[in-house]
């Protein structure tokens, strides 16, 4: 297998997530899923490999729905995926058939089609559609819909938010009619930002509160070790020695598959000859390239749109544990009261109120991928490779 | 201009073309073939993007990869590709998809997909249109793999705008099983922002400028490509590669610029290129002005500030001259950055300095502005100033180049020779080689040959004795000839040989037993390197380059101190400066009395202005190593190269003591002797100690004497007197082409006290003037900068030196470029501020930054600490060896 950052990567070569996937299988036994993941995490492969390799007594319909921007082209988007499915299963064209009737559609150019007027309809057509879709399969149904995020946006700013309120809670509602319905939403961006503007708004509804968030770890250091090994091999790069190399590889970018991709990368395009020491220096290189090939300045500029004014804050906090970690909320919020100069009255709110505030920032930032939690509740980065960005684009490493 | 090569079109060239012209790109073309190889075959799919600014070649790479795609049967079968061209103007994403069935309609020919994309045109619905022009491609694909391949893929992105984009990305995931290879200018947000689109999407390849050596590769092949071998042979040579050097520093790597060249390569205008150079000027004004009418307008201010500020300048000052908010400027200073317009030039507290990428750019927009007159005169100096090979041959720290690297192992082989007299003499003469004792050793080993004369370890030693004693170059051959009788299959010893010819500047006679020695193992590193330094000096600088690369591809990692030394030497002519450095401290830390390599070391780092770091090193390893008489020649040199001359005399005059001691002749300091004499004011002992250096079989060297005995003249005011010696040397020196002599010339001008100095630059002025070789006079001038701008030379006395020149040579236009750039230097070594260099354009600039900058710096650098930690390695090393020897 060659290095192929960013690249689509074959179902049966997807490395290190059988046991993930054996577990999101056993969840949606029971529930549907919202898998979260920061971006170039592997969330694709994951439910493309879900999609080629279905397990026994499920169909699945899989779907990139970045596109879409109105419900009624999401909803002519399933019928199509149906279709796509169901092709060759002759038994089920009858009440696909009676469906596409019911609803108003037609196939243009070999493609199915709603008619524009039929956008009223849109709820009805929905559920109309995912309820013939439940009642006509005998297997299970798991309907995956990824970048439903961007979707939403997209309706929302088009719509309004209302819509994408009916929206979700349609899809919410026929989950909990059809038993043998389970629903996979995933995006490159938080489902939760999407909720928590919503709320902001006004809107008490809780969408997917009926669904488990399930994150997409990094690769395990093993796995990790044995991508990197593959794909030095792939690239016939002369490691020396081999185990070494894809450790340190692994073990340097926290096993997330995408960078283990871009450093073989990288290495291949040096020369032939890798060795542990000049794996180090690549990924240095890379984390301090000017031109920034992984975009890591985004984990510092996105932080005003996603936490407004309290971004000074968050900065604060990022360098305190990029430098010192973990540590737990209490001592956070005591450095905190000491170190930061507040701006603004929502940053001195968080350091001279009660750490609620900070409780709750330090949860967002959890959700956002930045820190995690040890098993004593105390604070520290998610992933090594970003604290040490950190560190070296703040100057204090 | 001959239309030989489709310039601005490689995406029309034949396959033919294209392969032949390819260079530089190969590993790239080979790991794209293989991402697209392994998409048509398997379920992984590849995306590259090529990044780079125009003229950089990527169109010529892609359109290799197309033939190369369609000459594979195997994936020809697999594949269908589609090449959008450059500017295939596509509005949305449903043009996108026309446009890309309407390619394969093209290519493929079959009758029906025309008729179904009219068809699908018919449709009245934007949104039937885009949903069956998807359904089309799948259908028409089948289990095949689309290979798409998109020149300018940032215009594309931009023009399909966020929700174009999306539909895409969403057909790719949902359906389509693609393949890309696409190419930009820049990164457009789309790619580059973790929250956009197609982050992460592709993996991206810079596509890079051309270094020198690739762009005479280039020229080259178009030359046979045109059949014209003798003007292949001419980009060859020496004054070829010294053009292609010049336009390199003009064009910035950009192989659009060198193809425009290639009619200047001609051998009729190979003696003049700054005329044909101003022509091209003017024919490329079109060219630029196109690049220009691509950017808004303030984008165009900001480009013609620069050009007229020349050097580099901060967004205060830009803002200030377009009369435009900071904020604005800063903000379209990035954009014309990732356009490949503008690149940062350095940065000064929180100031970043920004100037054109390509100096050509600027050049051709100053002539449109009547400033033709100092381009021209400008490349003028270019083309003179890397005509001249190495000035620091003849007396720098130079020692042979051509190691005889199997010595040691010769050596070692020796110590097992049966005869228990023999190996007694051997080893006694051995021990008095290493003690610089090559006179008595000699004599021992005379006794030993008599002995017996077919051991050939004994003839090996005696040559390298005869090497110490600096003998002639004939009595060296006599021994090695007695050796190659007794083992011709020993590479070595034609290596010897090579040395031996080398050494007396008997280059071309060197290329038999060379030939010899690459008939046994045309494999062998070191034998390739020796090649290498060979054909320098023969002023195949190309094929030099082309052998030391293969040299280091073929060399296995460095095991001892001379695998490391080669190593390093071979780096440095390869211009990997930081890796040369790091060869050099591995040979030494194994081996600290490795006297080649501290020369070869001191060498790389004077050139690199370190003369500080040198004098520091070569102070304490004096101390180190007392018994080298070498070691006080480099010390000599480095505190001579900073001005410090009292202290220089005492070092040289060292070295004779111990040379004459070990009956050995130290020619190299005997010169440095007559040099610093004469900067002394001591002029007759100076002109005795010139007229007591021996005579040599080196041509260069003799010239050299003579330059220096001239210059020693002018200062005694015996101006008439070395008038006319100066004419008569200076007119062997151009008709006969010699290149050594180099600090000889130089110290010509860098001494004296400024009333005696104006009278004395009168004189060079005439000298060179009748010539016509000022331009070479300008080259010196800029070359002696290095001595005047030592700190050990007050400011009062550097710009003293600076203002004679420049009144004297003021009215005289082709000394103008040298000038310009004496300021500078002169003004940075007093004010010690950047923006003084900073004022200067690009291509001037990088005439004096790379060792101005580290002869004053002040504060220690990572250099400073590296080669602390080597002395402090050595040190150990040393008093280990010292103990083992005292137990």
């Amino acid at each position: 297998m060659k290095a192929n950052p960013g690249g689509k990567v074959a179902p049966d070569e997807v490395m290190g997530r059988d046991g993930f996937i054996e577990r999101l299988w056993s969840r949606l036994d029971r529930l549907g899923i919202v898998l979260v993941a920061e971006r170039r995490m592997g969330k694709t492969s994951v439910i493309n490999k879900m999609k080629s390799e279905p397990q026994r007594d499920w169909a699945v319909f899989l779907s990139d729905v970045e596109a879409v921007s109105h419900p009624i082209e999401f909803v002519e988007r399933l019928i199509q995926d149906i279709e796509k499915h169901l092709s060759a299963k002759a038994k089920a064209v009858d009440w696909l058939k009676r469906l596409r009737e019911a609803v108003g559609g037609l196939e243009v150019a070999g493609v199915f089609k709603l008619p524009q007027a039929s956008a009223a309809h849109w709820k009805t057509h929905l559920e109309r559609a995912l309820g013939d879709l439940a009642q006509n399969q005998r297997s299970r149904v798991l309907l995956i819909w990824d970048e439903l995020p961007w979707m939403l946006q997209k309706i929302a700013r088009k719509e309004g938010q209302s819509t994408i309120i009916d929206l979700l809670d349609v899809l919410r509602s026929q989950r909990q009619k059809h038993d043998n319905l389970r629903m996979l939403y995933t995006g490159s961006i938080g489902l939760h930002h999407i909720v928590s503007e919503l709320h902001e708004e006004g809107y008490a509804s809780s969408p997917v509160n009926d669904m488990l968030t399930v994150e997409l770890p990094p690769l395990d250091h093993v796995d990790a070790a044995e991508l990197a090994k593959a794909l030095l091999r792939g690239e016939q790069l002369q490691a020396e020695p081999l185990d070494e190399c894809a450790e340190t590889i692994a073990r340097l970018v926290d096993g997330v598959p995408f960078y283990v991709h871009h450093v073989v990368a990288a290495l291949a395009d040096r020369g032939k000859s890798v060795r542990p020491e000049t794996a180090t220096d690549a990924v240095a290189q890379l984390l301090t390239d000017p031109q920034d090939p992984w975009n890591m300045v985004h984990y510092r500029s996105r932080l005003p749109q996603y936490y407004g004014e309290r971004a000074q804050a968050v900065r604060w906090l990022l360098g305190r544990l990029a430098e010192t970690s973990p540590l737990g909320l209490a001592d956070l919020h005591a450095e905190l009261k000491v170190g930061l100069v507040p701006e603004n009255a929502a940053c001195r709110a968080i350091v001279e109120g009660d750490p609620e505030r900070l409780r709750l920032i330090l949860s967002n930032l959890q959700r956002d991928h930045y820190v995690r939690r040890d098993s004593k509740g105390a604070f520290a980065f998610r992933f090594e490779l970003i604290r040490r960005w950190w560190l070296l684009d703040s100057g204090l490493s | 201009m001959k239309a030989c090569h489709l310039t601005f079109s490689p995406s029309e060239s034949s396959q033919e073309t294209l392969e032949q012209l390819f260079v530089a790109r190969g590993d790239l073309a080979d790991g794209i073939m293989k991402g697209i190889a392994e998409s048509a075959k398997s379920g992984n799919k590849h995306q590259r993007l090529l990044i780079g600014p125009r003229g950089i070649g990527k169109t010529h790479l892609v359109a290799l990869i197309y033939h190369r795609v369609r000459d594979n049967p195997e994936l020809g079968e697999r594949l269908r590709i589609a090449w959008l061209r450059e500017d295939p103007y596509v509005a949305s994403y449903a043009d996108l998809l026309l446009e890309i069935l309407r390619k394969l309609a093209r290519e493929y020919a079959p009758s029906s997909l025309e008729a179904e994309i009219e068809k699908v045109l018919d449709l009245a619905d934007a949104g039937q249109k885009e949903a069956a022009l998807e359904r089309l491609l799948v259908d028409f694909l089948g289990d095949n793999t689309l290979l798409v391949l998109i020149e300018n893929l940032d215009d594309l992105l931009t023009d399909l705008k966020e929700h174009g984009q999306q539909k895409l990305r969403a057909f790719i995931q949902n359906q389509l099983p693609v393949t890309m290879l696409a190419t930009a200018t820049s990164l457009v947000d789309a790619v580059s922002e973790r929250s956009k689109t197609f982050y992460g999407f592709f993996r991206i390849n810079p596509v890079e400028p051309l270094r020198v050596e690739e762009a005479a590769t280039l020229l080259t092949r178009l030359a046979e490509r045109n059949q014209d071998h003798d003007l292949a042979a001419a980009i060859q040579s020496q004054m070829g590669f010294a053009r292609v050097r010049a336009i390199h520093y003009l064009a910035g790597g950009n192989p659009r610029i060198y193809v425009l060249f290639y009619d200047f390569l001609s051998r009729e205008s190979l003696d003049d290129l700054a005329k044909p150079f101003m022509k091209l000027m003017d024919e490329l004004t079109p060219y630029y002005q196109g690049r220009m009418s691509r950017l808004s307008p303030l984008q165009r201010r900001i480009i013609d500030v620069l050009r007229q500020l020349r050097g580099a300048s901060t967004v205060t000052e830009i803002s200030r001259q377009t009369m435009s908010s900071p904020q604005s400027i800063s903000s379209q200073i990035g954009k014309l950055r990732e356009l490949g317009y503008l690149s940062q030039a350095g940065a000064l507290g929180r100031e970043n300095y920004y100037e054109l990428r390509e100096p050509l750019m600027r050049l051709c927009l100053d002539v449109k502005e009547q400033q033709g007159r100092s381009v021209e005169l400008f490349v003028q100096f270019l083309r003179v100033w890397y005509s001249q090979p190495e000035l620091d041959e003849m007396v720098g720290f130079s020692s042979p180049e051509v190691e005889n690297e199997h010595l040691h192992e010769a050596l070692q082989r020796a110590r097992s020779e049966q005869d228990p007299l023999q190996s007694s003499l051997w080893s006694e003469s051995h021990e008095k080689y290493k003690a610089g004792e090559y006179g008595a050793a000699l004599e021992t080993l005379e006794i030993a040959i008599a002995r017996n004369p077919d051991i050939k370890e004994n003839w090996l030693l005696k040559d390298q004795c005869i090497v110490g004693l600096a003998g002639a170059s004939e009595e060296r051959m006599a021994c090695l000839s007695r050796i190659a009788e007794m083992d011709p299959s020993d590479s070595s010893v034609w290596n010897r040989m090579v040395h031996a010819l080398y050494e007396s500047g008997r280059y071309t006679e060197a290329l038999g037993p060379m030939q010899k020695a690459l008939d046994i193992d045309p494999d062998d590193a070191t034998t390739l390197g020796n090649y290498g330094f060979l054909l320098k000096r023969l002023s195949r600088d190309l094929e030099a380059i082309r052998t030391f690369e293969k040299a280091i591809e073929l060399m296995p990692p460095p095991t001892d101190a001379l695998g490391w030394l080669d190593c390093g030497r071979i780096l440095v002519r390869l211009d990997r400066q930081d890796e040369a450095l790091s060869a050099h401290r591995n040979a030494l830390e194994l081996e600290p009395r490795l006297i080649q390599a501290w020369s070869s070391l001191f060498g790389l780092l004077s050139e690199r202005g370190w003369y500080g770091l040198v004098n520091r090193l070569a102070i304490r390893l004096v101390d180190l190593i007392p018994d080298r008489a070498i070691l006080h020649q480099y010390l000599g040199v480095s505190l001579y190269n900073m001005g410090q001359c009292e202290e220089a005399l005492a070092a040289f005059e060292s070295v004779l003591r111990l040379g004459q001691q070990a009956g050995r002749k130290d020619q190299i300091a005997s010169v440095y002797r007559a040099l610093t004499l004469r900067n002394l004011g001591r002029t007759s002992e100076a002109l005795e100690a010139v007229d007591h250096c021996l005579p040599t079989e080196s041509r260069n060297f003799q010239l050299g004497l003579r330059l220096i005995r001239a210059s020693i003249q002018l200062y005694q005011g015996n101006l008439r007197t070395a008038e006319s010696e100066l004419d008569d040397l200076l007119e062997e020196y151009r008709t006969q082409g010699l290149t050594g002599g180099g600090r000889a010339i130089e110290s010509l001008i860098i001494v004296s006290s400024p009333t005696a100095r104006r009278g004395i630059i009168s004189v060079y002025l005439s000298a060179f003037g009748r010539i016509d070789c000022l331009g070479v006079l300008g080259q010196i001038l800029v070359r002696s900068l290095r001595y005047m701008c030592q700190p050990a030379v007050s400011s009062q006395s550097a710009r003293e030196w600076y203002e004679v020149w420049r009144d004297a040579a003021d009215s005289v236009e082709e000394m103008a470029p040298a000038l310009k750039l004496a300021e500078a230097a002169i003004q940075y070594r007093v004010e010690r501020n950047p923006r003084a260099l900073l004022r200067l354009p690009q291509e001037e600039r990088g005439l004096l930054e790379p060792w101005l900058v580290n002869m004053l710096r002040e504060e220690p650098s990572d250099i400073d600490h590296e080669m602390d930690a080597l002395l402090r390695t050595v040190e150990r090393r040393l008093a280990d060896k010292e103990q083992q020897k005292a137990s």
